[in-house]
């Protein structure tokens, strides 16, 4: 019952997205001239019009559009010529791959912190906590980019004088982080498997080419955590707060269980689930709006394809992305909801 | 103030202070707590709301709320001191030596764990060897309170449970940790009369089955008066009048226990009036009589001299002006 109605939600929901994203990117003026240039004969123009399809009526389109779609094609790129499924089948692991490193650092420093300060309100930890949260929602992603890659690429290598009275010579440094420009710096990818360069060169046994993969991931995932992280942070802290102040942990507590035990069983059980709700929603969020950290990465993504194809008015790979992220977060909700179906007792009757 | 623990008694507080420090100030909800309890029996305490009966058996478990401390005072249990045990000490003395039974059955039962893990995990708290799987001796738990199908209760979750059934499967729980001291805090206000009747009879019955000492609390002077044989009529952070039921009932000495005992008929169920003003909110330290406001026998020297205290002989004691003796 519960699966089926989420089924149907779902599929409505994708549905509206489709057909929102569709009607925008229609009538936002004609695509051929951006794929004809506006140096060609009306004839040309009224050709290809026919060619494409665009005389037909919006609707007819519509459905045309759909029922493609349905079998997994997404049209082909008016620029490249190449399917646009075929392009994301390449980029989409890209940014999964980097939204994927950006949980993981989250899962390091935000919901530990939370946990913490929801523990100790006031302490030293939940003090650090709160300020990478203020510095993260009050500076901009790419802004912060930059400046990673300012400090740790650009900078070490400039860095070269001699301090006078001791005549000691400093620098210059290597930088400690790969340029800005991609997955791998010119070196060839592993066999696609998963599409994860780090999980591709495990499964190949390169563990050198896995070291390169990951330190290629580090400064955008680093840049994206603290953006993105300091929501999971205060989430986690009142949720560990609140169940913290519960009666059943005053009551557990009472019955002689140990402080290991009812922070385990009790109060982290009981914070899950607004926590999950979030790093779910906060990966979905991402696959989308970590855009402008791909372009200042380099990084070739489906976000960077997007924005490709808006400079093209390509508006088949636009629509494409606005697709493939609502799927993806319409998955995600769809596996936390199970998750949580399957923790939360409350939830199955 | 302090007289050490009283001979052959459980459990002695004397004197006992808590403080809480609040975003708005500190509050002081406990300002010299005196109460025994002895092996085996039943100890009852009225107060309206706000009083500080709860926090009166939350010192005794020395289960704080965040930013609360026990700032003066001893809590003896038996002849040792509860504030100096260490956490491992503590944790046996939790559960082991004394259960808490809550005011609120459904949320003192965490909503994520079934029935049977929770009575499970607070039995391998408190027994060191178990003669037999801990399943069995949930079942027996809930067999105890009179639950027809306990198999079913013990996959049942909070949520899935009456406030009468939550409420016993509470008292199962305490229970199960063996203790020699159960404390009650208000256990049936939430449940409607009759289901109070019938829990109130197997706590008293299971308690004295198993020997065990029950300090009860409730607003209600009608619900306390049924299950005690020894009543402390607590105001404002203070026990003001202790003594056997009988003499509480008919001829109490403190003012404020005679306005309680005036609110209620104790032979019909009528909603209880309530005495005119209010129960301070211990926002400060009274050295003062508490009552004073709303005290109809009030004298000169209750707004000047401290608090006394009369010891009456037996167990009766007194925190009052007027003394044992007057009209
Ligand atoms: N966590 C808390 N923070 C601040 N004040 C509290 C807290 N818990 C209780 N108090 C205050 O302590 C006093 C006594 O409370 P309590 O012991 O719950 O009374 P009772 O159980 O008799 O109704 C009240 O004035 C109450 O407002
Ligand atoms: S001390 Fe005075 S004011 Fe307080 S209760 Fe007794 S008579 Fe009343
Ligand atoms: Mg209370």
């Amino acid at each position: 019952m519960f699966l089926a109605n989420r089924v149907v939600v779902l599929a409505v929901v994708l549905l509206a997205v489709v057909m929102i994203g569709f009607t925008i990117t229609r009538s936002t003026g004609t695509p051929l001239y951006a794929s004809l240039g506006v140096a060609v004969s009306e004839a040309i123009i009224e050709q290809r019009a026919e060619e494409m399809g665009l005389n037909e009526p919006i609707v007819v389109q519509f459905w045309t559009y759909l029922t493609h779609l349905l079998q997994g094609d997404l049209g082909v790129s008016r620029i490249s010529r190449i399917p646009v499924a075929e392009d994301i089948a390449l980029k989409l692991p890209a940014t999964a791959e980097m939204v994927f490193f950006t949980l993981v650092v989250s899962f390091i420093w935000a919901i530990p912190l939370g946990v913490r300060a929801g523990l100790r309100p006031g302490g030293r930890l939940a003090k650090l906590g709160e300020g990478m949260a203020q510095f993260g929602v009050s500076v901009p992603a790419f802004w912060l980019g930059l400046l990673f890659i300012f400090l740790l690429y650009f900078l070490p290598p400039r860095i070269n004088f001699v301090i006078p009275v001791i005549d000691l010579a400093v620098g210059p440094f290597p930088p400690l982080f790969p340029p800005p420009l991609g997955r791998l710096g010119g070196v060839d990818p592993p066999a696609m498997v998963t599409g994860f360069y780090t999980v591709d060169a495990l499964i190949a046994g390169d563990f050198r080419l896995a070291w390169e993969a990951l330190w290629h991931l580090i400064l955008p995932a680093v840049t994206l955590s603290l953006t993105s992280g300091p929501p999971l942070f205060r989430v986690t802290r009142t949720a560990v707060s609140e169940a913290l102040a519960s009666p059943f942990v005053e009551a557990a507590y009472s019955y002689g269980l140990g402080r290991r035990t009812v922070l385990i069983r009790d109060v982290l059980r009981n914070a899950s689930p607004p926590v999950l709700n979030l790093a779910a929603m906060t990966f979905g969020y991402l696959i989308g709006g970590g855009v402008l950290v791909e372009v200042v990465f380099s990084w070739p993504g489906i976000g960077s394809y997007a924005v490709w194809g808006m400079d093209n008015s390509d508006y088949d790979v636009v629509l494409a992305v606005v697709i493939i992220a609502a799927v993806i977060y319409v998955i995600l909700y769809f596996i936390v909801d199970l998750i949580q179906f399957a923790m939360d007792p409350r939830l199955r009757d | 103030m302090n007289s050490g623990p009283a001979d052959g008694a459980l459990l002695t507080l004397s004197g006992v202070e808590v403080t809480i420090n609040t975003l708005s100030g500190p509050v002081h909800p406990l300002q010299g707590v005196d109460l025994e309890v002895f092996p085996g029996e039943t100890v009852g305490l009225v107060g309206e709301s706000g009083c500080g009966k709860s926090m009166t058996l939350r010192s005794i478990l020395r289960l704080m709320p965040p930013g609360g401390a026990i700032t003066g005072g001893t809590v003896e249990w038996q002849d040792r001191s509860v504030l100096d045990l260490d956490t491992d000490e503590l944790q046996t003395y939790r559960g082991s030596e004394v259960a808490m039974i809550y005011q609120n059955p459904v949320t003192a039962l965490d909503p994520m764990l079934s029935v049977e893990r929770q009575i499970v995990d607070a039995f391998k708290a408190n027994r060191e060897v178990l003669d037999g799987a801990p399943e069995e001796f949930a079942r027996e738990a809930l067999r105890d309170l009179e639950f027809g199908n306990p198999d079913a209760i013990l996959k049942r979750y909070p949520h899935q449970l009456s406030g009468g059934m939550a409420q016993r499967v509470n008292i199962a729980l305490a229970l199960a940790c063996g203790p020699s001291l159960i404390l009650a805090d208000e256990p049936t206000t939430g449940l409607d009369m009759t289901t109070q009747v019938r829990v109130l009879d197997l706590l008293e019955q299971q308690v004295h089955a198993r020997n065990a000492a029950l300090l009860f609390i409730s607003h209600d002077l009608r619900a306390v008066a049924r299950v005690a044989r020894n009543i402390g009529i607590m105001y404002a952070g203070r026990v003001v009048e202790f003594g056997p039921r009988e003499r509480i009932l008919t001829e109490p000495s403190h003012p404020y226990a005679r306005a309680l005992l005036e609110c209620v008929d104790l032979r019909t169920d009528e909603r209880p009036r309530s005495i005119p003003g209010l129960v301070p909110r211990m926002t400060e330290v009274y050295p003062l009589c508490a009552f004073r406001e709303r005290c109809v026998s009030r004298m000169a020297v209750c707004d000047e001299e401290p608090l006394p205290r009369h010891e009456l002989g037996g167990r009766r004691r007194l925190l009052c002006h007027l003394g044992p003796g007057h009209d």
